[in-house]
């Protein structure tokens, strides 16, 4: 093994697994999610000619989850996709991202949670072993000591289905970081965004989450919603920067066009707030919660001191992320040093059916537990750099990210590029570090497309 | 030794574009034997890849085939193959010059089309026999009787004679040649007279230089000769002989009516002219063979780099272009708005297509083409008489005593039912007709006067549109003429944008500029500001829109699920600002300097 080849294998990387059920599918959201009905617990989405239910309230709908059968199987899926990519540190964060992962049982969770931080599933995750008798296999002798660096562990709660019990349970578990989905403290907001909680309901489970001693807690915002003044933004997060929070992702309302609201809006049926409005209540924002102390990070981001979404930041720094569990998106470097990016079938029945026991099929090969699979190759590894580095403050490295990806990023167009962009003052270079000036990330995009 | 010229026979084969003559003229190879099964690779003849996909024979390519006839004699049957588009009809005509007859081929499940009404009468003039083919008739919609009568009412050619083909499964293709060997008439020429041989094609051979292809029409030529090209007096030692087979095969000597090539140290093929006529340096002809002219560019337009650090690439790869293609010209040029680029010369709209997409796909170029312009003639107060070809170089009012611009002759071949629409656009281009006949009750020729400029401004493709389809057409320049013309500026954001200016009939200025300014704010881009862009006659706005500025351009989320997705956006993006040019601080897009060729004269 070359000592290249060491440096490659020990850089930080991170695992995302994903839930997919919901109580309900909210109309702007584009992720995987499944309504929760009884009847059709597994299928993604219902059949548009039926008439809405109303949705299940948070208890029902956790006695109908197969919470454990959910666990087995992305335990299976861990224990089959780490042999092909020669790790030898455990990741540096998990992320349970749904869906809404707040419905599913801690202890379940928290078999997923052991099995990562100890850098491998346990030797055993069949069905039918005890819960919590798993924690007893130890790591075999020829694993290498593993990093002891702390383990950032986050988990999205909803709060229709999270309380400071469940904050508690989820601490016990190893979660050390809650991200709530307040998306407003408005109820005729909310009510719009379809969300299934009033403002008193975000704010409990803010105070319940730092009752229970969680360590970080973040809150999500959308802003740019039609009817509201970038004052009434400002506002927004204010209120909520003030509740104790130490990590805002506050989102400029985005019409994706595979949702309900992106329906509505093709029909020209959706109220949207004008492009100037949201283009101020963009910067209302930043400078409210500048003002309170918060570190503007990244586009969508705000964090506290060094309250940093580690996990997130894995994404924009160009880290291998490992995806387990229905639909999730994982981008590795596979034995043989290529990189691979691969999203696991959205089908919930096809998922289980998947990862029911040991395997010797490669996890990575096309198959029925794949929906897509895209080899990334040095060059677009280096676009990704500079789409995902330049979102942040601090920008790219661009001496690291070239030394990583073992590609020349200043090809005499990419220079022009660069050099008409600082003329203009639209990028910042210190001959290392590339990034966008704050005061030009609303057009960040286009400066972005200008350097790929 | 070369061949008795009473077995040689020298004929082409003109077709309308898809008419399946490439297909027909392979299988003719195949029939003769002439390529192994491996190369029956379809359409062995259109050599170039982009040729191939836009289904046009550019560049003529010739073959020598060997047939054994019914009579029991072996012939010499050469094919001259024609380029195939209204721009080329000069290349057309010189090669049909070099061969007796012609194979006129009309598809039969379609009818027949001006382009090859047009090439037949060039045959015709030059006293070719014509040889009826009605192809494609394996096809189930193939309407023998109606395409049969169709050539003979529309050209007046009686196809009593007519040769039943299919290119595709080779019906009717032994019948076809046995009809060249017999009515095809042998070419006529004296072995011992001075030598004269036509030249009809050229190319550029990176090791051989320009090599040319000749028909001797009289005397012989030999590997070794000193060879005189009439029309420019220099001579050249003739290093190659050769004809294709279709591999090439070399050659000692050409006699009379036959057809080789020949290498000579030829530096470019700007040295040689299609048509002129070559003999021998001492003691040659003093006459050249009738017909040759000088082939003029008809359309100038501007090529500049996107980027203008690649404008030493774009001149090394027109350099290298006009090697292989002295039809087109090309000087440098400034544009305020757009840098250093070159003015190039073309024989016609396709012919500056063809070249802009070799630039960009086998020199990898982005480039901005300036609309097209003619040539206009303007005649200043002083007397002097300027040929402006670029709109920049339009004298001012107050110099300018008078303007003429191209004339040229349109034929409009299409079915009765659209003759309204056709007559009806042809008027709004300031057309006066000439003639309108209907050949046959449901097939009408319509002749008109247009300016060139009219013509050269989405004419056809607005043709194609008012009648389905099936009109076609086919022009010759037809002198000059003067009219009420004048050069429309646009500006952006008060900069006139030179690059955008157009010479325009007085008439159709106010409405042409509305139409400009609505289709730029279409195509550029909103930027960081609100960018202004008005039409202007001198100093007086006729026409004015409004880009308003781009509030935000930033994707929200961007999280592990999003960023392959998110790349293909950004590239996309990326993709459509490479065709951008920086003018001033606006961004404008390479279709906004087409855009007078894009406007919806309907609205």
């Amino acid at each position: 093994m070359t000592a290249a080849k060491v440096a490659n294998d020990a850089r930080p990387w991170g695992a995302y697994v994903h839930f997919p059920w919901c109580l309900k599918k909210c109309p702007y959201c584009d992720f995987l999610s499944i309504p929760v009905e009884p009847q059709r617990l597994t299928s993604p989405g219902s059949s548009p000619r039926r008439l809405p239910r109303a949705p299940l309230d948070a208890p029902s709908a956790r006695q109908v989850l197969p919470h454990e059968a959910y666990a087995d199987a992305v335990l299976w899926e861990l224990e089959a996709r780490l042999p092909g990519l020669n790790l030898t540190t455990r990741p540096a964060s998990i992320f349970f991202g749904g869906g809404t992962p707040s419905l599913w049982a801690p202890e379940q969770l928290g078999r997923v949670v052991t099995a990562l931080s100890r850098g491998g599933p346990p030797r055993n995750p069949a069905p039918g072993a005890a819960r919590g008798a798993t924690e007893t296999a130890a790591p075999p002798p020829e694993t290498p000591a593993l990093e002891a660096a702390p383990l950032e562990v986050t988990v999205e709660c909803n709060p229709t289905s999270f309380d400071e019990e469940h904050a508690r349970r989820l601490v016990d578990v190893g979660v050390n970081r809650i991200s709530l989905g307040v998306q407003s403290l408005d109820p005729e907001r909310l009510e719009f965004l379809g969300r299934l909680h009033d403002p008193e309901g975000a704010l409990q489970a803010i105070a319940a989450a730092r009752r229970a001693g969680v360590p970080r807690v973040s809150a999500d915002l959308i802003f740019g919603v039609a009817g509201q003044t970038p004052e009434q933004a400002a506002a927004e997060v204010r209120r909520l920067a003030a509740t104790g929070v130490t990590h805002l992702s506050a989102y400029a309302l985005t019409i994706e066009s595979n949702t309900h609201f992106g329906t509505l809006a093709r029909r020209g049926q959706l109220p949207l707030l004008d492009e100037g409005l949201v283009a101020e209540s963009f910067r209302a924002v930043d400078e409210a919660l500048e003002a309170e102390g918060f570190l503007h990070y990244e586009i969508s981001n705000y964090a506290r001191e060094e309250h940093f979404a580690l996990h997130n930041l894995g994404y924009w720094r160009g880290h291998d992320y490992l995806g387990l569990g229905t639909g999730a998106w994982g981008t590795v470097r596979l034995g043989g040093g290529s990189r691979l990016r691969y999203r696991n079938t959205p089908s919930v029945e096809r998922y289980l059916e998947s990862w029911t026991g040991q395997s010797s099929a490669d996890p990575y090969a096309e198959g029925r537990h794949l929906a897509d699979r895209e080899p990334i190759d040095p060059e677009t590894e280096l676009r990704e750099r500079l789409l995902l580095g330049l979102r942040l403050r601090d920008g790219l490295d661009t001496a690291q990210a070239e030394a990583e990806v073992g590609v020349e990023l200043w090809s005499p167009r990419r220079r022009r590029a660069r050099d008409k962009l600082l003329r203009s003052g639209r990028l910042a270079w210190d001959g290392v570090r590339l990034w966008i000036p704050p005061d030009q990330w609303l057009f960040a995009d286009g400066i972005i497309a200008d350097l790929l | 030794m070369s061949v008795d010229p009473s077995r040689i026979r020298n004929f082409s084969i003109i077709a309308h574009v898809d008419h399946g003559k490439s297909t027909l003229a392979d299988r003719i190879m195949d029939v003769t034997g002439a390529l192994s099964a491996r190369e029956r690779m379809e359409q062995f003849l259109d050599k170039l890849e982009l040729e191939r996909e836009r289904g046009i024979t550019i560049k003529a390519q010739s073959v020598r085939l060997r047939y054994k006839a019914q009579d029991g004699l072996e012939y010499q049957l050469q094919l001259i193959d024609t380029p195939g588009h209204v721009d080329f009809s000069y290349e057309v005509s010189s090669s049909l010059r070099a061969c007796e007859g012609a194979l006129l081929v009309v598809d039969a499940t379609q009818s027949v089309q001006a382009q090859t009404v047009a090439n037949t009468y060039l045959a015709l003039k030059n006293d070719l026999e014509i040889i009826p083919v009605l192809n494609k008739v394996d096809l189930p919609s193939a309407d023998v009787d109606r395409a049969a009568r169709d050539i003979e009412e529309v050209i007046g050619l009686d196809c009593s004679g007519a040769i039943f083909t299919s290119g595709k499964t080779g019906i009717g293709v032994p019948e076809l040649l046995e009809a060249v060997v017999q009515r095809v008439p042998p070419p006529q020429g004296s072995p011992d007279a001075p030598l004269r041989a036509l030249l009809f094609d050229c190319w550029y051979d990176s090791y051989r230089g320009a090599v040319i292809m000749l028909k001797v029409v009289e005397g012989l030529l030999r590997k070794g000769d000193k060879i005189k090209l009439m029309a420019t007096g220099r001579t050249y030692e003739v290093t190659e002989l050769g004809c294709f087979s279709p591999h090439p095969v070399a050659l000692t000597e050409l006699g009379p009516g036959e057809v080789g090539f020949a290498a000579a140290h030829i530096k470019s093929v700007g040295d040689t002219k299609i048509g002129d006529t070559v003999t021998h340096a001492t003691n040659g002809a003093t006459e050249p063979l009738p017909g040759f002219e000088e082939v003029k560019p008809m359309v100038y337009a501007g090529l500049f780099p996107t980027d203008s650090a690649d404008y030493e690439d774009l001149r090394d790869a027109l350099s290298k272009l006009h090697l292989n293609d002295s039809s087109f010209q090309y000087e440098p040029d400034t544009s305020e708005a757009l840098g250093f680029g070159f003015r190039c010369g073309f024989l016609g709209l396709l012919h500056m297509e063809i070249i802009q997409e070799r630039l960009e796909r086998e020199y990898g170029l982005d480039l901005i083409t300036t609309a097209p312009s003619v040539v206009y003639r303007a005649k200043k107060k002083t007397g002097e008489v300027i040929e402006v070809d670029n709109p920049s170089k339009m004298p001012s009012p107050g110099d300018l005593e008078l303007i003429e611009e191209p004339i040229v002759k349109v034929a409009i071949h299409v079915p009765s039912d659209y003759v309204g629409a056709v007559v009806k656009l042809c008027e709004e281009r300031r057309g006066v007709q000439l003639n309108l006949h209907y050949a046959t009750p449901e097939h009408v020729v319509i002749t008109y006067e247009l300016p060139l400029a009219e013509v050269i401004i989405d004419l056809h493709d607005r043709l194609k549109s008012v009648s389905r389809g099936f009109a076609s057409m086919e022009y010759e320049l037809a002198g000059y003429r003067p009219d009420d013309l004048i050069k429309l500026d646009l500006l952006v954001n008060g900069e006139p944008l030179d690059a955008l200016s157009v010479i325009l009939h007085r008439d159709s200025a106010f409405f042409r500029g509305r139409a400009l300014t609505a289709k730029l704010k279409e195509l550029v881009p909103q930027q960081q500001y609100e960018v202004a862009i008005q039409a202007a006659i001198g100093s007086k706005v006729i026409a004015r829109t409004t880009v308003r500025a781009l509030r935000k351009d930033v994707t929200a989320k961007c999280y592990g699920g999003d960023i392959s997705r998110k790349r293909k956006l950004l590239e996309k993006q990326k993709e459509g600002k490479r065709r951008m040019k920086a003018v001033g601080n606006v961004e404008v897009p390479q279709e906004a300097f087409l855009a007078i060729l894009k406007l919806d004269d309907t609205k």
